[in-house]
Parts: structure tokens; C-alpha cells; sequence
């Protein structure tokens, strides 16, 4: 027994240890460039120097529009699903198998759809209904983007808010409606308060997620130079992650570009850390107050 | 005695899939009288309290047919407003549901409702409401506290109380004792005797005992059925109904 | 009659929502297809490629037979799916022969054998992986990974299906690890505390009682890291070398079916053949991780059957 005890735990040792090696490296290769300057500055001369202001803006306007998008209509949803769909019905069964596995569909899909759908179709139609032709939305744009993004991280956003309505107790609602709640009044003002730490995590792992996907926005928003930020709905924008990407594949003198690609690894690894252990911080919260 | 009566029921038949909880339950209900329905597990007494306050609506499957009349209204009726019935007809549940949150709260939860924010008004009614199940003295220092630092039974008369804030007309209480220590039963049963001046009261219980000691009038029912409905000392000493006898004797439930 | 408005107002939201969302969601998959359907409709398109000649060997050159080619952009356009998938199935082959076993045991271990301060240790080491965005894991096999191997190995291309498979494997532990140990916690304390009190030691009570009472769960767990390994995109993008060989050889470059829409979508005009094909592959791609999910999702429900006696 000796023997596998060892086996497992080494193979448990070797996970943290490759955990520590690429964090270490990301943390070690790209720390000597962050500066206030590196953040709050443009880049320069064909991304050899400056910083990378443009795409933290472009990463948390991003975020910022698919937020708006996805959360209120994701928890709406849920609450329907939970509170009025009717309970032993086959189709809803389905309904919710579908949207569980929507959740491990590949994001370059949702970056296909983005593009056929919301560029090419709904961008193409507004254009010609309301701009004679003229391409204004039909084209890549950070409308766009946010929606594709919306639409990726919207079945993790419904199904951990439903988990997270379930968690009541039906007395919670019993004791409500004798209390002459109406439906409205009991979901809004019992279960909604009482699950609102499960809505918030589910909130702030889909915003992790948006903050780091690249596939979805490739087609349908991101720019790798922009010499503006973007400040309309059909703007194009930067973003760290798609920065990254291009920056390491595409960049013509890899070695000047190299501190700065570094760094802005350090940067979006930073940002989806800080998401993902608030959304942990609020778990353990949870779990902490529903122990009495 | 007519116009005594609160709550009339008529010709009560409930159904659920194609079992049948409630058959034909026809009594009338007196004011300001604490009535004790009694029987086994699954006689309808619980679903007999969900149809007086309308809570069976909850659930889509159930079938009711007949009428109950209270203060001369069919409540049954499609015309009903629901919410405004809920409040005059409350309930107490056998386990304390305290909601998360701190006392006072709790006990502000129904009026704030119903659209009451004065906070002058609340503490009012909160104060009487307190008082009249007699956990003011045990609370009144700790309105802000998390409602979990209460014991069961503070808990239960908590619930209690927060029916009372709303003023209702009648109390309906399914087993509120059932989990509670002699200590805690002997204040809620004092606290009944007292709500009975003001209140119209229904208690269900598994406890044939408690029904015994604290109610006027006793209805007993079995599988579905009203067999016996008497003053309570009457039942107690001459029940007319064998299974009556036999359910009071502990010879079965 | 005014109370009656307003709450009617906001369950119709409620509902409007609802039924949008779903929808859109449905769509997703309908307009995938859509797009791809020339294909099989339009006469023009046919022609350059059908069912069949994207899934069978076609001859383009009569000296070298029949064989599978991805060559989109050249003058005769070339569109076997059939060199995407191997490709695919390359990587994901080695991401999970190197994850699974590890993500596995690792979950044993954790479960099983250590005690609460290590697994309170590794529970935010699993979440920091799995919080890690896949650019950040391409960057970190295209830039120190592959390096590495080449030094340690010698390749002639760095950037091959083992690089990228890896990489996709550290994606991949987290997912497996995570519902593993969610299988066997899930096991009762009792038939634990059974085995033990009949004279069984760790391992023993892990291997013959445990695991076997888990195992629908940790099936579950490595068809969700399939599916996940199945449908990384970036990380192959950046690691894998995309080059679309027919090869067994796993030290070459690959190209996979995800990393070949994201490499190519750019350039492509709107409803042409190549357009047209990305989207089958698509679909296809969507299909297939559905399944894989929903196949994963029935085992963890067969586990959940399974020890809870549920109908």
C-alpha cells in the first residue's frame, strides 16, 4: 500500500509543482516590465515600447458590455426555470440538459456564430435599414463581441444561478406566500436575497471567463492596433488576451517584443486570478454563514 | 349561534392525482374559540389548514371543489383576492421558518408587504405582537440580532408573533409544538389562550393530549373524513363515534 | 386592478426572457448549420466538395492514389476533414494520457489517503489552474514549453501535436481532478468505515471499494476532459505548429479542426466553399463535444443512481 501511496502523492506533487512552475514563470518573466507607465500608456513604435493601456481599456469595456448582457438576463431565466416552469414537464428536463452542455461547447463556435450572426446577419441588416447600405455595423465591433461573449458565458450564468435558487428551501417560500407575498414579492424579496452569494459567483466566473477567452472575440471585435480606444458601440477595441496571441505568433522582431509580451501575460493572469478568488471569497463566505 | 360563526365549510372535497385527501367536509367554524382537529397521519388535516388560507393553490395538481365561507365569503371563488385572505387567515408551520435576517425583520417582513414603512407604526405593532406571545420581555433587547441566536421555542413564538403582526383574523397552527420542549408548548399554549379573545383559532395536533388541555371545540378526522365534531370536553368524555373513542383511548394514530 | 398590471408586467418579462434565451440558444446550433448547408444545396459548391470529399480519400494527383489533403487556398482547393480530425485526435490522445492518469490519482490521493491541511493546500493550486485562460497556457507551451522539449528531445519542430497536447492536458487536469474527487467524495463514509473495520488498509478499501462505487463519476470526468481537450482552440493555435500532415508521427506539426476555423475565418469571403466548410466543421465540432457532454452528464447522473438509489 506503501507503494500507491507514494504514486498518488506524487502525482498530486507534480500537479503543484507544474502549478508553481508556470505561475513562477509567468510571475518571474513578466514582472520586470510592469511600471505605471507599462499600464497606463499606449503602445509605441509598432508594440516595441509603450504600454498596454489600449487593451486593459479594451478587456474591461468588453467585459463591462458583456456583464450588462449576460447577467440580467441569465438570472431572469433562471428564475423563470426555478420558480415558474412547470416542474415534472419532460420538455424542461431538456431544456436543461441542453443548456448544461451548451456550457462545454467549444468558444471558437460561439466565435463562428458571432460572426455569421451578429457581423454578417443582424451588423448587415441594421446597415441596410438604417444607414442605406453604408457598413457601420456590419462589421467587427465591440457590440459585437460582447455579445458573442454574452452568449459563451450565459448558460454557466443561468445554471449556477438555478443551482443557486434551488439551494432554498421551499418553507422559505411557504412562509412568504402565508405572509401574503405575491410571486413577484417572494422571489424578489425571500430567494433572490437569500441566493445571492450562488448568483454572484456564477457572475464572476463568467466574467473571469470573458476577461480570458480569445477565441470568440477574434473575428468578431478584437484589433491588434488601434490608435484609438473604443468609445462607440461598433468601435473596434484591444484586448489583452487577443494581444497576447498575436503578439506571440505574429510579431515581427519577437525578441523586442518579448518584455512586453511577458507583461501583459503577467497582467490578464493577474486580472482572471483577482476575479476567480473573489468568486472564491464569496463561496467560502457562503459556506460559512449556512453552517448555522 | 349563527352569527357567531367565522368560517363556514361547504360540501369540501379535495383531490390530488386520484387520491382523495378531503371527502365532503361540511362544519362551521365560531369565533374567538380555539378549535382542535385531531386525528392520524394523513386524515387531511394539514390540507384542510392550506385550503383555509388558500396555500394549496401552490400547488397545481391539487383539485378543490365546494365552498368555505369566511365572514360570509366564498374564498374559494376565482374572484378572491388571495393575498389580502392570506393575511387575514395566518399560519404558524410546524417547524419555525425563521427567514435569514435579524429579528425585527422578520416580524416587519408581512406589513412592509403590504406597503407599511413607518417605522413608528411597525415597532407598534411589532411591540404588541411580541407581547401577545409572550417572547417581548426575552427580545426586546435584541430586536437587531440574526433571528438564529433564538432557541426553537423563541423561534416558534418568533413565527407566531410575525402572524400576529399582520393583524390576521384567524390563526391557523399545523402541530406548532411538535418539535418543542414542555417549557416552550406550555408558553405558546398560555400565549393561545389569551389570542383566543381577539382571534379565531385552529390548531392541528398529533397531540391528543394538548387538544385535551387547551381547545373549546375538537373535530376529528380520519382518512379524508370529519367523523366527530363536538365541544372538546364532550368528545373527551362521551365520544359518539367508536373510531373517535379509539383514536382518543391511543388505541391507534 | 392596477396591482394586477404590474405584476402581470414583470412575469411577462420574466417568461419573454426565458423563452429568448432559450431560443438563441437553440439557434446557435440551427444558424451553425444553416450556413454550412450549401454544401449539400447549392450545385455550385457541390462541386468543389461534397460528403464525400470531405470525408474520403480523393485523388488529385494520379501518381500518389487517393489521399487526404487540407489545402483550402490553392488552386485546386482541397477539403478532406478527415486531416483536421487526426489531428485532433492527436492532441487530444496525448492530453489525456498525460492528464488523466494524473488528475486521477492526484484526486485519490486527496480523497483518500492525505489529510485535510493538504487538501485545503491543493484545492486553490487546482483552482489557479483552472482559472489560467488557455492564451496564457499557449503562450506558456509556445514560448518555454516547446523550447524545452526541443532541448531535452530534439525535435526538428518545436511546435508539434506533443507540445500542444501537453499544454492542452494542463487544461485538462483541473476538469478531471475536480469531478473525480466530487465522485468519490460522493461515495458514503460508510462503505468506507465497512471495509476499514473489516481489517482493509487504505489502498484496499480505495481500490476495491471506493473506486468501484465511483467509477460511473470518474468515467463522467474523463469524457468532460475529453470534450474540453476536444474543443481547446487557442492553445493549439499557438503551440501545435499548424501544419495539416497526414501523419502518425506525433513529433510533427499538427493542425486540428478547432485551430483550423480560428487560423482561417479571417480570409474567408463570405459564402463561398471554404466558408462554407468552416462551418460544417463547426457544426460538426459542436456536435460532437454536445454529445461527449451530455454522455458525461449521464454517468454522473448514473453515479448519483447509483448511490443514492434514486429512480
Amino acid at each position: 500500500m506503501k507503494f500507491f501511496y507514494f504514486l498518488t502523492g506524487l502525482a498530486c506533487f507534480i500537479i503543484v509543482a507544474i502549478v508553481f512552475i508556470v505561475v513562477g514563470n509567468i510571475i518571474y518573466l513578466g514582472s520586470g516590465n510592469i511600471t505605471m507607465e507599462f499600464l497606463t500608456k499606449a503602445p509605441e513604435l509598432g508594440m516595441t515600447k509603450g504600454g498596454i493601456f489600449p487593451a486593459i481599456f479594451g478587456t474591461v469595456a468588453l467585459v463591462v458590455l458583456m456583464t450588462i448582457a449576460v447577467i440580467p438576463v441569465g438570472v431572469l431565466t433562471a428564475i423563470y426555470l426555478n420558480e415558474y416552469a412547470p416542474k415534472k414537464s419532460k420538455l424542461l428536463k431538456l431544456l436543461r440538459i441542453a443548456l448544461h452542455n451548451l456550457a462545454g461547447v467549444p468558444s471558437i463556435v460561439y466565435g463562428l456564430f458571432g460572426l455569421g450572426f451578429f457581423v454578417h446577419f443582424i451588423g448587415t441588416g441594421i446597415d441596410k435599414i438604417f444607414y442605406g447600405g453604408n457598413i457601420i455595423f456590419g462589421q467587427p465591433a465591440i457590440i459585437w463581441a460582447s455579445l458573442t461573449m454574452a452568449m459563451l458565458t450565459l448558460p454557466t450564468v443561468v445554471v449556477t444561478t438555478e443551482e443557486a435558487l434551488q439551494s432554498i428551501p421551499d418553507s422559505y417560500r411557504e412562509v412568504a406566500y402565508s405572509l401574503g407575498a405575491t410571486k413577484i414579492q417572494m422571489i424578489f424579496k425571500v430567494v433572490i436575497p437569500n441566493s445571492i452569494s450562488g448568483i454572484l459567483t456564477g457572475g464572476i466566473l463568467a466574467i473571469s471567463r470573458g476577461a480570458g477567452e480569445v477565441a470568440p472575440i477574434m473575428f468578431t471585435g478584437a484589433a491588434y492596433y488601434l490608435p484609438y480606444l473604443p468609445t462607440r458601440l461598433n468601435d473596434q477595441f484591444m484586448e489583452l488576451g487577443y494581444h497576447i496571441y498575436v503578439m506571440a505568433t505574429q510579431s515581427p522582431d519577437v525578441e523586442i517584443t518579448k518584455p512586453i509580451l511577458y507583461s501583459t501575460v503577467l497582467v490578464l493572469f493577474v486580472l482572471t486570478l483577482s476575479l476567480n478568488f473573489i468568486a472564491i471569497l464569496i463561496r467560502a463566505n457562503m459556506r460559512a454563514s449556512m453552517r448555522r | 349561534m349563527e352569527n357567531n360563526i367565522k368560517i363556514k365549510v361547504k360540501n369540501l372535497t379535495v383531490k390530488y392525482n386520484s387520491i382523495i385527501a378531503l371527502d365532503n367536509i361540511n362544519f362551521n367554524i365560531y369565533k374567538n374559540k380555539i378549535l382542535a382537529i385531531i386525528g392520524p397521519a394523513k386524515s387531511g388535516k394539514t390540507t384542510f389548514l392550506r385550503c383555509l388560507n388558500l396555500l394549496y393553490k401552490l400547488n397545481p395538481e391539487i383539485k378543490v371543489s365546494g365552498e368555505i365561507l369566511f365572514n360570509n365569503v366564498n374564498i374559494l371563488s376565482d374572484n378572491t383576492e388571495v393575498y389580502e385572505i392570506r393575511r387575514k387567515i395566518g399560519m404558524v408551520f410546524a417547524l419555525p421558518v425563521p427567514l435569514p435576517g435579524t429579528i425585527y425583520n422578520n416580524l416587519a417582513f408581512g406589513p412592509r408587504l403590504k406597503g407599511i414603512k413607518n417605522k413608528k407604526e411597525l415597532d407598534k405593532i411589532i411591540q404588541q405582537s411580541l407581547k401577545a406571545s409572550f417572547l417581548w420581555d426575552e427580545v426586546k433587547d435584541r430586536l437587531n440580532e440574526p433571528i438564529f441566536n433564538l432557541s426553537g421555542g423563541q423561534q416558534q413564538r418568533l413565527c407566531l408573533a410575525r402572524v400576529l403582526v399582520l393583524q390576521s383574523e384567524v390563526l391557523l397552527l399545523d402541530e406548532p409544538c411538535s418539535g418543542l420542549d414542555p417549557v416552550s408548548t406550555a408558553k405558546i399554549e398560555e400565549a393561545l389562550q389569551e389570542l383566543k379573545k381577539e382571534h379565531t383559532i385552529i390548531l392541528v395536533t398529533n397531540n391528543v393530549k394538548q387538544a385535551a388541555r387547551v381547545s373549546d371545540l375538537s373535530a376529528f378526522f380520519y382518512l379524508g373524513k370529519l367523523i366527530e365534531y363536538d365541544k372538546t370536553s364532550e368528545i373527551f368524555a362521551n365520544p359518539k363515534n367508536k373510531q373517535t373513542e379509539n383514536y382518543i383511548m391511543g388505541k391507534f394514530g | 386592478m392596477k396591482i394586477f398590471n404590474k405584476l402581470n408586467l414583470i412575469e411577462i418579462c420574466i417568461k419573454l426572457t426565458a423563452f429568448i434565451v432559450i431560443s438563441a440558444l437553440i439557434l446557435i446550433f440551427i444558424f451553425i448549420a444553416k450556413e454550412s448547408l450549401p454544401i449539400f444545396t447549392s450545385r455550385e459548391i457541390h462541386n468543389e466538395t461534397n460528403l464525400s470529399k470531405l470525408f474520403l480519400p480523393q485523388e488529385y494527383n494520379p501518381n500518389k492514389g487517393k489521399e487526404f489533403l487540407w489545402q483550402p487556398v490553392s488552386k485546386i482547393p482541397k477539403y478532406s476533414v478527415i486531416v483536421l480530425l487526426l489531428g485532433t485526435l492527436k492532441v487530444t490522445f496525448v492530453a489525456l494520457i498525460f492528464a488523466v492518469p494524473i488528475a486521477i490519482m492526484a484526486a485519490i490521493f486527496t480523497s483518500e489517503f492525505s489529510s485535510n491541511f493538504i487538501k485545503e493546500f491543493i484545492k486553490p493550486i487546482i483552482e489557479i489552474l483552472a482559472g489560467l485562460p488557455s492564451v496564457v497556457l499557449g503562450f506558456f507551451a509556445l514560448m518555454i514549453l516547446a523550447t524545452w522539449f526541443q532541448n531535452a528531445f530534439g525535435w526538428t519542430f518545436r511546435l508539434n501535436a506533443i507540445t500542444a497536447g501537453i499544454a492542452i492536458g494542463l487544461a485538462v487536469i483541473p476538469i478531471v481532478y475536480t469531478i473525480t474527487e466530487d465522485a468519490l467524495n460522493a461515495v458514503p463514509k460508510t462503505y468506507r468505515d465497512g471495509a476499514l473495520a473489516l481489517g482493509a488498509n487504505k489502498w484496499q478499501t480505495a481500490y476495491r471499494i471506493v473506486l468501484p462505487a465511483a467509477s460511473p463519476g470518474i468515467f463522467a470526468a474523463c469524457i468532460l476532459g475529453l470534450g474540453r481537450a476536444i474543443g481547446e482552440t487557442m492553445i493549439v493555435l499557438m503551440a501545435s505548429g499548424n501544419a495539416a500532415i497526414m501523419t502518425l508521427d506525433f513529433t510533427q506539426s499538427v493542425r486540428t479542426l478547432s485551430a483550423t476555423i480560428a487560423a482561417e475565418l479571417a480570409e474567408v469571403v463570405v459564402g463561398s466553399t471554404h466558408y462554407c466548410v468552416l462551418f460544417f466543421i463547426g457544426a460538426f465540432l459542436f456536435i460532437i463535444t454536445f454529445f461527449i457532454n451530455l454522455l458525461g452528464y449521464w454517468f454522473v447522473n448514473r453515479l448519483r443512481i447509483k448511490l443514492e438509489g434514486k429512480a
